[in-house]
């Protein structure tokens, strides 16, 4: 979070995390196409080739003047591949809030896993933890058919029991229920 | 920042006179050297002050991706065994380019000027620029930022509400 009080400006920054292919893209994707571009800036993304996040995607979101003070958002997503484990150590540096997307396909569930003690190790690393940071689940591809079952999903990642949001991004189900519900959390720990 | 600061949500705050100030050194650097725009900003990424052609350009988005060219740098400063980040990255364009130079561990300054205009004269301008904010930033105070001062409940109340209305009219 950072405040600047010359122009009465504060940023908070949300950091979309999760195993690779899980959604992450796609859920700022489906934001920037679907909310008014005057509410946000252009999305920018680090791609390899064929099309994979190579570094991070970032957008920022403002939603006017509040009391003469104007909040902004910049949501940013990680590469979830095993070896860009750097750069995910670095775009979390200075999280205010974050979105675990979940693959829900069962053949998934060791990389969800995965990288849910990926991003706890990293934070550990910068004196921080799940327990007091605001974090929320997304359980995404949920159109799909061999997937877990919400419950099994919760038995296994929820530990937390944060909030949790069923999506299919691609189709944008779920995708702002759970921005909304991330930057409320948000707002109420700051 | 160290890690004890960073644990207890302590980081610098910046008072309306060294805001003042730092535009100062900006204006004055912007000035002497004929860049296009200069931005302080901290190496999570946020702008902290930005002076010249801001109008024009997106300045959040340049400082993200700023601030992650250091971080990748530094791992490549690694790999060749230096010990700390880069303290200087240039990107040089057919017309315009983009010079970044490291403000102690936490800050950097971001400047973007014509091609036409030799890089030694931005070197040795930023050079006395990081100086100057180097000496500001030692006379400040590492603090809590007092969020609840900028946060009341009824600010949060509007955020969550307009957040809500701007999704609704999508």
């Amino acid at each position: 979070m950072h405040i600047d009080w010359l122009r009465q400006e504060i940023i908070f920054k949300i950091i979309y995390y999760g195993p690779g292919l899980g959604g992450k893209t796609t859920n700022l994707e489906y934001i920037h196409a679907h909310l008014d571009p005057k509410l946000r800036s252009k999305l920018i993304s680090l791609k390899t080739r064929d099309e994979r996040t190579l570094y991070f995607d970032f957008l920022e979101l403002s939603i006017g003047r509040i009391k003469g003070k104007k909040p902004r958002f910049h949501l940013y997503t990680i590469p979830g591949q095993q070896y860009y484990h750097m750069s995910r150590k670095i775009v979390l540096r200075g999280a205010d809030a974050i979105v675990f997307v979940v693959d829900s396909q069962k053949a998934r569930r060791v990389e969800n896993l995965a990288a849910l003690m990926d991003l706890e190790t990293k934070l550990i690393q910068q004196q921080k933890t799940l327990a007091e940071l605001p974090w929320v689940l997304q359980y995404n591809k949920r159109d799909l058919t061999d997937i877990e079952s919400v419950a099994a999903l919760q038995g296994k990642l929820n530990f937390l029991s944060v909030p949790h949001y069923e999506a299919v991004a691609s189709q944008g189900v779920g995708v702002f229920e759970t921005l909304r519900g991330v930057v409320q959390l948000l707002v109420q720990k700051v | 920042m160290d890690l004890e600061n960073r644990k207890n949500g302590k980081r610098l705050v910046f008072s309306e006179d060294s805001f003042q100030r730092i535009i100062q050194i900006l204006d004055e650097f912007l000035n002497r050297s004929q860049a296009r725009l200069a931005i302080f900003a901290d190496l999570n990424g946020y702008p902290v002050v930005y002076r010249g052609e801001a109008d024009t350009m997106d300045i959040s988005s340049l400082t993200a991706l700023a601030a992650g060219d250091f971080a990748a740098t530094a791992e490549m400063a690694n790999l060749i065994s230096e010990e700390s980040h880069f303290r200087f990255l240039y990107h040089e364009g057919v017309s315009r380019c983009s010079y970044l130079c490291s403000v102690g561990n936490e800050y950097f300054i971001l400047i973007v000027f014509e091609k036409k205009v030799a890089l030694g004269v931005i070197r040795v301008l930023a050079h006395y620029a990081v100086e100057k904010i180097l000496q500001l930033i030692q006379t400040l105070k590492k603090q809590s930022e007092e969020t609840k001062k900028f946060l009341d409940f009824e600010f949060r109340d509007i955020l969550t509400q307009r957040l809500d209305e701007s999704i609704r009219a999508r």
